[in-house]
């Protein structure tokens, strides 16, 4: 009685499927981490990444499948992540720039960059990729002295379409 | 037993893949010029798959710069690799470039070269290629090679000597007699041409034969003084070499000494006879 019931329902129904479209987007913009940075302690209030300061100057590369389409932002450090307890402030500075291409027109990108706070803006006009290098430098209070202790910062790099 | 499939998996695989591959030193560490030649290993069945390289560029930005690096063919004619970079209008900065190849042969690389065009100059260039070698190229090298043929061993060449081609022997056959064959092939010997007896040798030989019947003692009497005669002139004829042999050995000793181990054997003999005399008369 029931299978006949149910023959019935199933004929009074009109038929119906969902067919689902699956689209598999592969990224076009691809950050890398090229070289970690790490601070050197010049002196007892600074904190550098320069080279000449005993430090690493981190780099991150872009890599852009379609020209045109991305901008990378690239923001260097204005507080530890991690860091022995402070008490006074620190200033903060920092630079990015264009540190190798694999196309001589990307070399413009430096030209044309955006700066505003502690952010940079680069328009990737061309594909390939970039790498991107980010010095930073962190001065503790009136010249004090940094508490012993391990400090860690991070540079945020983004890749944002236009 | 697992660990043991996976390892005989992986000596599987090492074997159907005879290719190691590797990058080398920067071509550019010396100048702006190489040769592939002092570049590449020096080994068979090597060839290129890619190529990185990088350099910085110090210009005005608004000077005209073009950095070309290539590599021309190993003929001469035309480029293997060939790019052009435009800095013209551009600031300096480092550029970093890498290349895929399909296995390109190390044999139609010629020289390698970084050319400036324009004003500026190129600091720290760096170019190295990605190479892989093919160990089965000569696939004698390896008997798990496909292609490989087990060696045989030279036979060294051994001049076989053949009577019948020495033009001494064919000389020296050419002077004997022809022979003639028989139809079945057999050599046909000559016969010692046998004399017909005549009616008057076979009458002589019938009156000998009569008479030798007549004296066969007296024949064998002339036989034996034949012999005789025979043996004993081969003595007579004989001269047999002689002459006087001296005495050589000279004894110089003028006595002989004494034996004195015999002579004590000789006491020990006495002595022990006079134990066995007195021994009668003792108890």
């Amino acid at each position: 009685m029931k299978y006949s019931a149910f023959i019935l329902a199933m004929a009074a129904l009109p038929a119906a499927a969902n067919t689902e479209i699956n689209g598999m987007v592969e990224a076009k913009c691809v950050i890398q981490t090229d070289t970690s940075g790490v601070y050197g302690n010049p002196t007892a209030d600074k904190l550098s990444t320069a080279s000449s300061d005993g430090g690493v100057i981190p780099v991150v590369r872009y890599d852009v499948a379609i020209a045109d389409y991305y901008l990378a932002k690239i923001s260097h450090p204005t507080e530890f992540s991690s860091s022995p307890a402070l008490s006074d402030t620190v200033t903060w500075t920092g630079e990015t720039s264009v540190s190798q291409t694999s196309d001589a027109g990307m070399s413009a990108y430096d030209t044309n960059k955006v700066v505003y706070g502690s952010t940079t803006e680069f328009d990737l006009t061309i594909a390939g990729s970039t790498w991107f290098k980010t010095t930073s430098t962190a001065s503790y209070g009136f010249g004090k002295a940094f508490p012993g202790g391990n400090y860690t910062a991070i540079v945020v790099a983004e890749c944002i379409a236009k | 037993m697992v660990l043991a499939l996976s390892l005989a998996s992986l000596a599987s695989y090492s074997c159907s893949e005879p290719f190691s591959y590797g990058v080398t030193p920067n071509a550019a560490s010396t100048g702006m010029n190489w040769s592939m030649g002092a570049v590449l290993p020096s080994v068979p069945g090597l060839d290129i798959n890619g190529l990185i390289y990088r350099y910085s560029t110090n210009k005005i930005t608004e000077d005209d710069m073009k950095v070309t690096i290539g590599n021309s063919n190993a003929d001469g004619t035309g480029y293997t690799f060939r790019e052009t970079d435009d800095w013209s209008g551009l600031p300096g900065n480092t550029i970093t470039k890498k290349f895929l190849f399909n296995n390109i042969p190390s044999a139609q690389w010629g020289d390698g070269s970084i050319e400036v065009e324009g004003k500026g100059t190129v600091e720290d260039p760096l170019v190295a290629y990605s190479y892989r070698v093919d160990f089965c190229a000569d696939p004698q090298t390896d008997p798990s090679c496909p292609g490989y043929i087990r060696p045989t061993p030279q036979i060294p060449d051994v001049d076989v000597y053949n009577a019948l081609e020495d033009e001494v022997v064919v000389a020296a056959l050419d002077q004997d007699p022809d022979f003639q064959y028989d139809e079945d092939g057999n050599l046909i010997l000559d016969k010692p041409e046998e004399e017909e007896e005549t009616r008057l040798e076979m009458g002589l030989m019938a009156a000998e034969n009569a008479i030798t019947m007549l004296k066969p003692q007296g024949q064998s009497e002339l036989i034996s003084q034949i012999n005789m005669q025979t043996d004993i002139n081969m003595y007579y004829n004989a001269q047999i070499g002689g002459g006087a042999y001296g005495d050589v050995n000279i004894l110089t000793d003028d006595g002989i000494s004494d034996n004195n181990k015999a002579l004590r054997n000789n006491l020990a003999q006495q002595l022990l006879h006079e134990q066995m005399v007195q021994s009668q008369y003792g108890d």
